[in-house]
């Protein structure tokens, strides 16, 4: 009996060993594995603070035309220097998130150099910062937030409705849709130290591979009649849309037997007037939707050039414009 | 117990390394503003309450008789002479309406819209004035502009004197017709005891630039005294539809209605200062913003003239944020110096966007009593942007030549400095400081130009 107390007690007094060192295991572990605490919280007043942080997504930003929207040349052109005080609403904004869902934003009165910065897109009207990641680093300094709204459509519609691209996007065919806007403007990609993140560099009709993934040219040729066109294969809204001041020219050349090709013949433009043009209706090319015609072949044509220039404007020269692509067609 | 032992010791790791701070639920979207106990619906009611007021509505039928009307009109003998008083004989709000109508179709051609203007010339009521301010936007015809102008100036309204003036300047070929036309549209200013119709070129040169001062500061083509003439209700009732556009989510509607209601005579200041307590923040914001960009000045002497308190209004108007930034701008663009108690507070106490807001408010309306205020608040090194931090350092120099030239931040935008050396330049305008020189008039406010392409604007 005194025995087995005596070993009892040696167990019980082992356990109590065993839990003081576990107590004290866990107790380092915890030091070492604890978080520490979260850097204190900073209050948002400027895109500047978000770019200390966020290079890369910055220098995305800083290259795009959100970055550019207050500077570009071109816009101040056509704005007479934002005379046109309309345009400030769109080019230097004030949070979208302050306002209701799908409603345009106003003009806010610092920093529009920045045109549409950071805080245009994730500013909070509490102050605090929104994202779209569901799973943030709520300890960031800036502490941001998921907002689910900061991926629908209705985001971008405060100021890319203007010209209706959003509800010709609701009325675009399902299968070139995707689930809004950053489907095609916003894709993920991959930055330093392998986070995933979406580009801010909002690709699109400024880059010549964002238009060839919109639309692309198709012929054929049958006896003297040769059909040729481009379809919108690929934008779940209209071809060109949003500026009105956009345009696409379809232009074509024959090519001669001995001769050298002419010169292109302008056939078609894409665009949506401005309201005082009463002469000219809108002609953009709907999602999904193509545009053709057929010409009857000359007895000496042996090929048809046709290409589609995408213009910023509608006074820009075709030398200055993209070719978007060009097609040479032969019988 | 000793397989205890390995699990208490996980679940206390696992305690001890919770986070310090408890996971949020992400908000929604903007928190819900309590609103004010200012905001109305003061559209709606003025609507309302001019409910059958204005120009009639022309069915499609009655349009193409007035139509036919008006081309037979200008056939000679008895057959023209009898359309001629059939038109005369319509009640005048259906016929402006009706002219109204064929003006802004896109089927008009320019024959008729000339024919239509000149017939408004005749037969115009004060309230087509917002309607027919609004061609001179989309009027591309320079024939069809000098008898808009003619219109606008039977009506006392000097909207289109910049497009008059830009014509007669013009030295290009081919446009004498029109320039004579324009030159003959001045007869058609007020009489003045300095002037009547009929004498030299050069007179009617200087009592075209003497109108033009004058609606620039006053929206009055001959200077008047006490409270501006009221509007009619037709006037109101057309003016109240102008200010309902600024509701619009389309931008276009937005800058045409700001076009408009700035071009219109001194009283619609009051109008647009109801329209601030309006619950739309679309309309307060709009409305605010024709205060403050396109008629500035104008509505400190309107607030002179009305014995309206300009910076007891707005100021009530602080507490709701969505605005703040706008009204600040509103209390400034006056050029009332009663204002600068309140923008300093803000100036002080304000966000980032506030504080920017309440020193360009500053600029445009400090007098010579601001400059220790400034001093003070400068040895006080309270960040600024560096739009504020410009136009502090632009009033300083204005109020005290001795005080260090303007530097303008690296990070300002050219465009926003131009901005403010704008504002420092229309100080010259604020009531009681009127020392514009008439040959000096500040550049023209976009769309007045005669023919000026909108694709280009």
């Amino acid at each position: 009996m005194s025995e087995g107390r005596s070993q009892s007690g040696m167990i019980r007094a082992a356990n109590l060993l065993a839990l003081v060192l576990a107590a004290g295991g866990i107790s380092v572990l915890a030091m070492v594995f604890k978080p520490q605490p979260p850097p204190e919280a900073i209050e948002v007043a400027s895109s500047q603070q978000c770019m200390e942080c966020h290079p890369g997504v910055a220098a995305e930003w800083q290259a795009s035309h959100h970055g550019f929207a207050f500077e570009n040349p071109e816009v101040r052109k056509l704005s007479q220097d934002f005379r046109n005080e309309e345009c400030l609403a769109c080019h230097a904004p004030r949070p979208v998130l302050a306002f209701a869902p799908g409603e345009r934003v106003l003009a806010r009165n610092s920093e529009r150099k920045l045109g549409v910065d950071c805080l245009a897109c994730h500013a909070l009207p509490s102050g605090g910062v929104a994202t779209a990641n569901p799973n943030p680093r709520k300890n960031a300094p800036c502490r941001p937030q998921t907002v689910t709204r900061m991926a629908d459509v209705n985001h971008c519609a405060a100021c890319h409705n203007q010209h209706k691209t959003v509800d010709q996007w609701k009325t675009s065919p399902p299968e070139l849709r995707g689930q809004n806007c950053l489907h095609c403007h916003m894709p993920p990609v991959f930055r330093g130290g392998g986070r995933r993140g979406f580009d801010h560099s909002f690709n699109a009709s400024h880059d010549p591979d964002s238009l060839r993934a919109a639309v692309r040219l198709f012929g054929s040729w049958s006896g003297d009649q040769v059909e040729y066109g481009v379809e919108n294969y690929g934008a779940a809204h209209n071809f060109p849309t949003d500026e009105r001041s956009r345009a696409a020219d379809m232009q074509y050349r024959w090519h001669l037997v001995g001769e050298e090709p002419g010169a292109w013949q302008q056939r078609y433009r894409f665009r949506d007037p401005y309201r005082d043009e009463v002469d000219l209706t809108n002609t953009q090319l709907p999602s999904g939707e193509s545009w053709k015609e057929t010409l009857t072949a000359p007895p000496q044509a042996e090929a048809l050039e046709f290409r589609l220039l995408y213009k910023t404007n509608p006074y820009m020269t075709d030398e200055d414009a993209v070719v978007v692509e060009s097609m040479l067609l032969k019988p | 117990m000793k397989a205890r032992a390995p699990v208490w010791s996980l679940l206390l790791l696992g305690f001890a390394c919770q986070p310090e701070e408890t996971v949020s639920t992400p908000p929604a979207g903007p928190s819900p503003q309590v609103e004010p106990e200012w905001f109305q619906s003061v559209v709606d009611t003025a609507l309302a309450d001019l409910e059958g007021q204005g120009l009639v509505t022309v069915s499609a039928t009655e349009l193409r008789e007035v139509l036919e009307l008006l081309e037979t009109s200008q056939l000679p003998g008895r057959v023209g002479a009898l359309a001629r008083r059939d038109l005369q004989s319509r009640p005048p709000l259906f016929l402006n309406g009706a002219l109204m109508d064929i003006l802004e179709s896109r089927e008009s051609t320019t024959a008729q819209r000339r024919l239509a203007y000149a017939w408004l010339e005749q037969v115009g009521v004060a309230a087509v004035m917002p309607r027919l301010l609004l061609r001179r936007k989309y009027e591309k015809d320079l024939l069809a502009y000098v008898a808009l102008a003619r219109a606008l100036l039977k009506l006392e309204n000097g909207g289109a004197l910049e497009g008059l003036l830009d014509l007669l300047q013009r030295e290009e070929a081919g446009i004498e017709e029109i320039r004579r036309q324009a030159a003959a549209a001045l007869a058609l200013l007020p009489e003045t005891e300095e002037w009547q119709p009929g004498g030299s070129f050069e007179q009617d040169w200087a009592h075209l630039l003497a109108c033009r001062h004058s609606w620039f500061l006053q929206r009055e083509l001959v200077p008047g005294e006490g409270p501006p003439a009221p509007f009619d209700s037709h006037l109101q009732a057309e003016v109240w539809r102008m200010i309902d556009r600024l509701n619009s989510q389309a931008l276009r509607p937005v800058d045409d209605a700001r076009f408009v209601l700035g071009s219109l005579p001194l009283n619609v200041v009051g109008l647009l200062c109801q329209a601030t307590r309006e619950r739309s923040h679309y309309v307060r914001e709009a409305v605010m913003q024709t205060l403050s960009w396109r008629l500035g000045h104008v509505c400190g002497r309107f607030a002179r003239r009305s014995d309206f308190q300009w910076a007891a209004h707005f100021e009530t108007m602080l507490d709701e944020p969505r605005s703040r930034t706008r009204v600040l701008e509103a209390l400034g663009a006056a050029g009332l110096a009663e204002a600068v108690p309140v923008l300093q507070s803000w100036l002080e106490t304000g966000s980032w966007e506030e504080k920017t807001a309440a020193a360009d408010a500053l600029l445009r309306c400090a007098d010579d009593s601001a400059l220790s205020m400034l001093q003070g608040f400068r040895q006080k090194d309270i960040p600024l942007s560096a739009e504020a931090t410009y136009s502090l350092q632009l009033l300083e120099h204005a109020l005290d030549p001795n005080a260090a030239p303007p530097a303008p931040p690296e990070s300002l935008a050219q465009g926003e400095k131009e901005r403010r050396d704008r504002w420092l330049f229309d100080r010259q305008h604020r009531p009681g400081s009127e020392t514009l020189d008439q040959e000096n008039m500040p550049a023209a406010e976009s769309g007045s130009k005669p023919g000026e392409s909108q694709s280009l604007r």
